[in-house]
């Protein structure tokens, strides 16, 4: 009887597998932002008229909810926003360390908004407003 | 069966690594999923703060209003793009500090979507905002 050959499946080499892993994870860890941005969803609005910029330390938001946030933990009254904010940004240095991120949805009505612009104002803050950028005009 | 033994304890004390490679896995997959590389597009806005004074209600400051969507510029009724174009002829950005102040005023009721689309016009030529409310107190 003659014996059948023997088929041995390819080896995928994997030995450097890991280290390229490990490269990904470094490449993301350094890219990350881990400041919690929102709690709910929120449509940003749109303009021609902005720009690219960095990211600050302090970010506000307002979902479409209406719920605010600071710094993703949702507070109950306005009054407690510029306490919050003047604990994250830096008042006696530059202007980078005084900017918070306000990131309101579209749909929010002044009365809602006006305060918490005032009270990130009060606390010492250059308001960062976020939207999505628009080419064409309306 | 004594060297044997030995022997055993010695390759015992490599550290293994062959679960490594799943938990760098996993370690990419989270990383992957809660990153986002693109960067934050908006503007900056350094609004004065305190309530209107004295000096401020004899400046003869610019006047935005947004009332329904739609905006004034001196209590005169413009799009967006000419109210661009009047900003722009009025070279805020050249102007000393107190004169680049533009006065909004709204109502109250207006959504965010068309606030921030005046607030970057206004900023974009140079203007400084500051808020004015439907009661009528500058922010």
């Amino acid at each position: 009887m003659k014996k059948r050959p023997k088929h041995e499946l390819p080896v995928v080499p994997t030995a450097n597998l890991v280290d390229i892993a490990i490269l990904l994870i470094i490449f993301y860890m350094a890219c990350s932002n881990f400041v919690a941005q929102q709690t709910g969803k929120i449509n940003l609005p749109t303009s021609q008229y902005i720009d690219k910029m960095n990211e600050p330390l302090v970010v506000v938001a307002i979902d479409e909810a209406g719920v605010i946030s600071v710094q993703g933990k949702p507070v109950k009254d306005v009054s407690e926003i510029e306490g919050r904010v003047a604990a994250g940004i830096r008042t006696d240095a530059g202007p980078e360390k005084r900017r918070v991120m306000v990131r309101v949805d579209g749909v929010t009505k002044q009365n809602v908004f006006g305060p918490v612009l005032e009270a990130v104002v009060q606390a010492g803050g250059i308001v960062a407003a976020v939207g999505e950028k628009r080419t064409a005009p309306p | 069966m004594h060297k044997r033994a030995k022997k055993k304890l010695l390759t015992q004390d490599a550290i293994p690594t062959t679960s490594l490679a799943d938990m760098m896995f996993l370690l990419l997959i989270f990383f992957i999923m809660t990153t986002s590389l693109a960067r934050v597009t908006g503007f900056d806005s350094e609004m004065p703060s305190g309530t209107k004074n004295k000096a401020m209600e004899n400046e003869q400051n610019v006047t935005v209003g947004l009332q329904g969507g739609k905006i004034t510029i001196q209590d005169r009724p413009k799009t967006l793009a000419e109210a661009e174009k009047d900003l722009k002829a009025m070279q805020l950005d050249k102007r000393p500090e107190k004169g680049r102040i533009v006065v909004l005023t709204s109502t109250g009721k207006e959504a965010y979507d068309d606030y921030f689309r005046v607030l970057s016009l206004i900023q974009a030529c140079g203007g400084v905002v500051a808020i004015e409310s439907g009661e009528g107190e500058k922010k």
